[in-house]
């Protein structure tokens, strides 16, 4: 009998502290990190915004002694049914140019109807999501070469009355997979449930084990009269207090965890490389031997 | 329990404004095939804090797709509807028209089909102006290159104005404009074109016997057809 998801990416190495690029973005570019800035983080996860068609070019250019995750979006796992065909079979394409250990899929939907939308509509927060949600994940594994790792997306209002760590626990076990846990996603949710000021409130409710790989990013906070609106920027804006809070918090009960990673989307070259410092001075004080063997520098 | 109800209904909630309202006025209670848990989470999810993630929605939807891609005809509309950017996405979003569009409506189907509808007084030249946009940005009828193409406004004066020199042009009168477009890997090029040449040209692409034309506005043609390939 095969291995299951989880088992699979359990049976990774640690990659350590990583810089999550756009192969299609100027800035930062890959390329450039790679050459001039290789002491500077681990790996890269590799996002393609979902794109098969015009991957294989860039993909190539990434060495192979860069170690690589790969970042996937458009399979619309939360959705009401599984996405079409070709964007199964274009996931599968990128990963095996890639082949990273594990591949990760916001737990969101960007089509609705078959319409693309502006932004990740994040999970619906109840029981039947979680049931589709499930099916779904488990219909992907049968289809696709990797295992994914489900993230949690970002919330700027939330549906369902479920607790967003109690939706992640049961997908992941129902799925048997493990999960990529956004740091500021998840305060991204507290703030929509007016529990902003405790970024880690229910944090009991997820089974940290399953989480294999850590996000942190950039934000900005929208305020309003009657609360705060989270806003990815991901390396155009500075990385939250909270999220750098969570990190510090966490680090010492992720027993399984492989991989850190910053998203550094839009950033320059030098800011995605001081966002990576800023983390790993919190990885080295709070947990060091878990970088040990893995940090290039 | 519908699932996919529930995700129509958010949607509904996020880009079909005149929907928002009337179920925040509570014109009506539920959304079709939301049952009644489900149509009370929705409820929960409607009010200021929604309201606010979809102005800034909107903002980013003219950040994002339009002001990069349609720079002139997106400010254009601003202008001429009286409405900032959140507003005009809004009301756009709220037609069916914004249902046309593939993807991120990176080729301005869905956008044109609004454009087409408005018929604004102080912008006779709208549609004009986002066909010429749309043309130079390769997004094409057709995958025939080079091509004639001729707008009934000098659209490509009506865009300078409005992205160069950050003017809106009042009381234009129509002028038409032919253009030869070239298409290859590196964009599309555009030369103009007098009504003489835009004539022979269009000849001369279709390989027509050209022994009645004038033989310089030939040969200006032929050069100019010459140098784009």
């Amino acid at each position: 009998m095969s291995s299951s998801p989880f088992e699979r990416v359990l049976s990774a190495p640690i990659l350590g502290l990583g810089l999550g690029i756009d192969i299609f973005d100027d800035q930062p570019d890959f390329r450039v990190l790679i050459d001039r800035h290789r002491d500077g983080f681990d790996f890269l996860e590799v996002y393609s915004r979902g794109d098969w068609e015009h991957t294989d070019d860039p993909f190539a250019r990434i060495p192979a002694s860069v170690p690589r995750t790969y970042h996937h979006e458009g399979l619309d796992p939360v959705g009401p049914r599984i996405c079409p065909d070709d964007t199964i079979n274009g996931c599968a394409k990128n990963q095996r140019l890639l082949n990273p250990p594990w591949t990760v899929e916001e737990l969101a939907v960007r089509h609705i109807d078959g319409k693309y939308c502006d932004f990740f509509f994040p999970a619906i927060l109840n029981e039947e999501c979680v049931k589709a949600t499930i099916e779904n994940l488990n219909a992907l594994h049968a289809r696709l070469p990797g295992p994914l790792l489900p993230e949690n997306a970002p919330y700027e209002f939330s549906v369902g009355d479920m607790h967003l760590c109690e939706f992640l626990t049961r997908v992941a076990h129902g799925a048997d997979c493990g999960l990529v846990l956004d740091l500021g996603h998840l305060w991204s949710w507290q703030l929509c449930v007016g529990k902003g000021d405790t970024p880690d409130h229910g944090i009991d409710k997820l089974d940290l084990s399953r989480v294999i790989e850590v996000h942190l990013a950039g934000a900005r906070i929208e305020k309003y009269e009657g609360g705060q609106i989270y806003r990815d920027l991901h390396g155009a804006g500075p990385i939250p207090e909270a999220s750098l809070y969570l990190l510090r918090e966490l680090l010492p009960k992720l027993s399984n965890l492989r991989a850190i990673t910053i998203e550094v989307e839009d950033a320059t070259e030098q800011g995605a490389i001081e966002q990576a410092r800023q983390v790993r001075e919190v990885v080295q004080q709070i947990r060091p031997a878990w970088l040990e063997g893995v940090h290039v520098a | 329990m519908s699932l996919e109800a529930q995700y129509r209904a958010v949607y509904a909630l996020m880009y079909k404004r005149g929907t928002r309202d009337a179920f925040e006025q509570g014109k009506f209670d539920r959304f079709e095939g939301t049952d009644d848990a489900e149509a009370e989470e929705i409820k929960q999810v409607a009010g200021l804090r929604q309201n606010i993630v979809v102005q800034l929605h909107a903002d980013d939807i003219g950040n994002n797709w339009y002001m990069p891609r349609f720079p002139a005809t997106w400010t254009a509309l601003q202008v001429a509807l009286g409405a900032d950017q959140p507003e005009l996405t809004m009301r756009f979003t709220d037609t069916d028209y914004f249902e046309l569009r593939v993807n991120d409506d990176s080729d301005g189907r869905a956008l044109a089909a609004f454009v087409d509808t408005l018929r604004l007084p102080n912008a006779p030249w709208l549609a004009e102006l986002l066909r010429y946009e749309r043309m130079i940005a390769g997004h094409w009828p057709d995958g025939q290159s080079p091509r004639v193409e001729t707008f009934e406004w000098d659209v490509a004066g009506v865009y300078d104005a409005l992205v160069d020199k950050q003017l809106f042009p009042v009381d234009e009168t129509p002028v038409p404009l032919s253009l030869l477009l070239h298409r290859d890997e590196a964009g599309v090029t555009e030369v103009a074109l007098n009504r003489d040449q835009a004539r022979v040209m269009k000849r001369l692409i279709a390989r027509e016997n050209l022994d009645d034309a004038e033989p310089s506005v030939v040969a200006k043609c032929r050069r100019v057809l010459n140098q784009l390939r």
